[in-house]
Parts: C-alpha cells; sequence; structure tokens
C-alpha cells in the first residue's frame, strides 16, 4: 500500500494541474474579454439605394466616419468614456442584444435605407437595423441616446 | 486490493477535473453571441479602416453560403416574365427641361433626344439586363432579356406641376391625368419613370433615405407601377458615384444608375412580393454602389459597360441568381 503512495500523489497533482490550467486560461480569457470597456458602437445608414454613411464611436470615446460618402466635418470628435460605458452596459444587458438583426420581408419602402447600430466589441458583435422610424422601442431609445451624444440629427 | 481499480479511480477523479475546469472556462455570454449568429462579425478593418458592411457585404456572405441556393428567394407574387416584357414610359416632371435633349410634349421612346433615352433604348438585350433572365414567376416563365422605350412625356400645363415634395398618392395622380389625356398610354407591365429636376423631394426622402424608388398604385385605368427619380445630381455624395462622366451629361449618367435599379427590381418584385432576401433586399438592393471592373474613358471619367448605343455607362452591378448568387455586370 506504502508503495502506492508516490503514485497517487502524482496522479492529484496531475489533475490539480489539469484543473488549474483552463481555470488560469479562464482568467486570462476574461481579462481579455472586457465587453463594456472593449465595446466600440457604429450608427449610421445602410441599405435601400441611397450610399452608405454613419460614424463609429471607438472604445476610447474618439469619433470615426464610416462609409463611402463624404460627410461635412463633425461638431462632436469624441464621446467621454464613461458615457459610452454606461450606453455599452445597457445595450449589452438589455433587450437590446435579443433584437433580431434586420426584417426578413421587404420594408414598406425597399428602396429606402435603414438605421443601424452595431455593437463590437472582443467578445463579440451585435448587428441590428431597421428603416426609419419602424424600430423596436429598445432600438429606438438606444439610436436617440446615440444621436444626442454625437449631435448627428 | 489491486493497483489496476485504484488507478481507474484517479484517472475518473482527473477525467472529473478537466471536465469542470472545462465548463468552468465556459464565460457566460448571451445567444447573441454565438458564432452561428447571422449579425456576427459583419464589420471588417481593411487597412484600418472600417468597412462598411452593407449590400457587397451582403452580396459576398451570401456567396459564402451556397447551401442556403442562389441567397435570394421567389416568394410567390409578380414578376414581369415572358412573353410579357418589362415596357418604360419616361415622365419628365417639371416647370422647364431637366436634361439635355429633352424636347417639349410626348414623343416615342425612339425620339426621346436624352441620354436617359438612349439608355432605356439600349438596356434591354444588354449583358447586363441579361441578369434578370435568371428570375422566374410562379409558372416558371423567365423574365425576358428585353426592354421597351414606350414613349416619353414631358408634363405642361395639362397636368399640375410638380410641389416642393410629391406624395405618392401625386405621382399615381400625374399619372392618371397623363392616361386620361392621352399623353402616355396604359399598360400594366409598364414602369412609369417619373423624373424631377433638383430641388424637388420627389416622395418626401430624397437624399436622405433614398436616392430613387419604385411601387405601384392604382391609376384612373388600372394598376401602374412607377419609379420615382428625383434629380440624383442634387446630392453627389449620397446618390451619385461621384466619379467623373463618361460622357458629357454628368446628371443623366448618375441618373441611369438608379433608373436600371428601378427597372430591374420592378422587373423582378413588382409588388413587392416576389423576389428578395432574407433581409428583405431586392436583387439590385443587395448590389448598389458596387460597379464591378471600371475603366476610364477618354475624357478622364469612369465606366463600367458599353451599350448598343456606343455610350459608355457606370451602373451599379446586380444581382444574379444561379450557382451560388453573387453581384455581375453580365450573364
Amino acid at each position: 500500500m506504502t508503495d502506492m503512495l508516490p503514485l497517487r500523489l502524482t496522479l492529484l497533482v496531475t489533475a490539480s494541474l489539469l484543473t488549474a490550467v483552463p481555470t488560469h486560461a479562464q482568467r486570462t480569457s476574461r481579462a481579455r474579454c472586457d465587453r463594456i470597456a472593449t465595446t466600440s458602437i457604429s450608427l449610421g445608414r445602410t441599405g435601400g439605394n441611397i450610399r452608405p454613411s454613419g460614424m463609429r464611436i471607438m472604445a476610447n470615446g474618439v469619433v470615426r466616419d464610416i462609409g463611402d460618402t463624404s460627410e461635412p466635418p463633425r461638431a462632436v470628435t469624441r464621446v467621454p468614456v464613461a458615457e459610452l460605458r454606461r450606453i455599452a452596459r445597457r445595450a449589452w444587458t438589455g433587450p437590446f442584444v435579443r433584437l433580431p438583426t434586420a426584417p426578413t420581408r421587404p420594408t414598406p419602402n425597399p428602396d429606402a435605407a435603414r438605421d443601424f447600430i452595431e455593437l463590437r466589441s472582443k467578445c463579440g458583435s451585435k448587428h441590428v437595423e431597421y428603416q426609419g422610424g419602424t424600430g423596436a422601442p429598445e432600438f429606438q431609445r438606444l439610436l436617440a441616446r446615440l444621436d444626442s451624444l454625437t449631435r448627428v440629427r | 486490493m489491486s493497483r489496476f481499480p485504484h488507478l481507474a479511480r484517479c484517472a475518473a477523479v482527473s477525467l472529473s477535473a478537466l471536465v469542470i475546469g472545462a465548463c468552468a472556462d465556459n464565460t457566460p455570454t448571451s445567444p447573441e453571441l454565438a458564432p452561428t449568429d447571422a449579425s456576427m462579425s459583419k464589420a471588417q478593418e481593411l487597412n484600418g479602416r472600417h468597412v462598411f458592411h452593407v449590400k457587397d457585404f451582403y452580396a459576398s456572405s451570401n456567396r459564402a453560403r451556397p447551401s442556403r441556393g442562389t441567397g435570394i428567394s421567389y416568394h410567390g407574387g409578380t414578376v414581369i416574365a415572358g412573353p410579357a416584357i418589362t415596357k418604360v414610359v419616361a415622365i419628365y416632371w417639371g416647370s422647364s427641361s431637366i436634361y439635355a435633349g429633352q424636347a417639349a410634349g410626348t414623343g416615342s421612346g425612339a425620339s426621346d433626344g436624352t441620354l436617359i433615352g438612349s439608355f432605356l433604348r439600349s438596356l434591354g438585350g444588354s449583358p447586363y439586363f441579361n441578369i434578370n433572365t435568371t428570375y422566374y414567376n410562379a409558372s416558371n416563365s423567365k423574365v425576358l432579356n428585353q426592354v421597351g422605350y414606350t414613349s416619353f412625356w414631358t408634363v405642361g400645363t395639362e397636368c399640375s406641376a410638380p410641389s416642393a415634395s410629391p406624395t405618392d398618392a401625386q405621382m399615381v395622380s400625374l399619372i392618371s391625368c397623363g392616361l386620361n389625356a392621352g399623353k402616355i398610354a396604359y399598360d400594366p407591365n409598364t414602369v412609369y419613370a417619373i423624373f424631377t429636376p433638383s430641388g424637388i423631394n420627389l416622395g418626401g426622402g430624397f437624399g436622405s433615405s433614398y436616392c430613387a424608388y419604385h411601387t405601384h398604385g392604382a391609376s384612373s385605368q388600372g394598376n401602374v407601377y412607377y419609379a420615382a427619380m428625383p434629380y440624383n445630381q442634387q446630392y453627389p455624395s449620397g446618390c451619385t458615384s461621384q466619379y467623373a462622366s463618361p460622357n458629357a451629361d454628368v446628371a443623366a449618367n448618375s441618373e441611369v444608375n438608379t433608373l436600371a435599379h428601378e427597372i430591374e427590381e420592378t422587373t423582378t418584385d413588382a409588388m413587392g412580393n416576389a423576389w428578395f432576401d432574407n433581409r428583405g433586399y431586392e436583387n439590385a438592393d443587395k448590389c448598389a454602389w458596387t460597379w464591378g471592373t471600371v475603366q476610364t474613358a477618354a475624357n478622364g471619367g469612369r465606366y463600367n459597360m458599353t451599350l448598343a448605343d456606343g455610350n459608355h455607362y457606370l451602373v451599379q452591378q446586380n444581382w444574379v441568381n444561379a450557382g451560388s448568387g453573387g453581384c455581375a455586370l453580365s450573364f
């Protein structure tokens, strides 16, 4: 029986190590994947037959133009990071992330552009688009808040 | 006590530890973050620039899923398919001439002196319009590669001049007025393309929501398909390619791009219940603002097709409903 102790000890140590490795990986993964702090938010128009345009609020608060139209210089080039994170937290944890990506049938005017919001983080992304004024309440609220923050409309 | 069962027990403990560890490693994520979510990872970075994932993104993403068909589906509705062909009547609605070469009054499509007229006369039979032959109706009749440019009408005093922002009801009323006055003829497979000059917000969302659109309405003589065609050059950044024109008429050259878009969509989805994809996009929507191979004309303008009239045009690609689908300039 005593000659089995080293073997038992070895197996226990091995088991402990094997358990510890994924736990460490998990912690590292979580550290890398801070959904709120790494979120950037894009918004603008897409679809239909008008050229797409929009902006992207980077995780550090800097606002950049996206799309392929020449927009006039923006009044707001940076937003408060704290406010951005408040918006990101609400978006990731509220009903917004459960909204469908897009309508699955033609909108009343398929040639009209759709408003879109897209969250991107190191943990994943979420894109939602609706034709003007037809979005779910949570989409409209988030869009209004982002519009207010960036003074787009 | 044999050594073997003990080893087995230890192995089981180790395995359990692994399983527990693996389970513990599952960072809680919402279903929306699952890799299978269609909304995932649409945004792409190219050379540090955010690539806008609009029509061309969906086009490429659909191409990447051949198991889901051609990327566009038939929903049982109206298609202008053989033996019928798509016809066009151009209605120029303004108090003065809108495009170079535009004549007053009415005339056959053959006598329209505008670049738009020349484009309409040359669209049918082109490799470009042939893309639409990949679409069919419930009787399995395919769209024909023909476009009949029937006539034009420069609206005079016989009907009301456009308001600052004409509504759909006013557009249908205009068509009825023209039909009743004998300026244009009724045909159920005709697209009545209504062109307005700069400064007219046709439909109310021009330049902010769309550059043109197609729909249908009840005229005095029956259902009509019509296309609202505001003056695209009024919004160069949103409604034109912003490339130099390959010919001397930049406004008309910009306009034919969205005109082709609306004719293609009317042909394959006349009532909004025929061909569209799982996001609600019609064929031309899926390829808007993508040009394929672009060439430079002698005058420095850009073009991607030369039609039978000998003119160069820059017109968006259209969705091919064959194979695994995709945007193309010809079929």
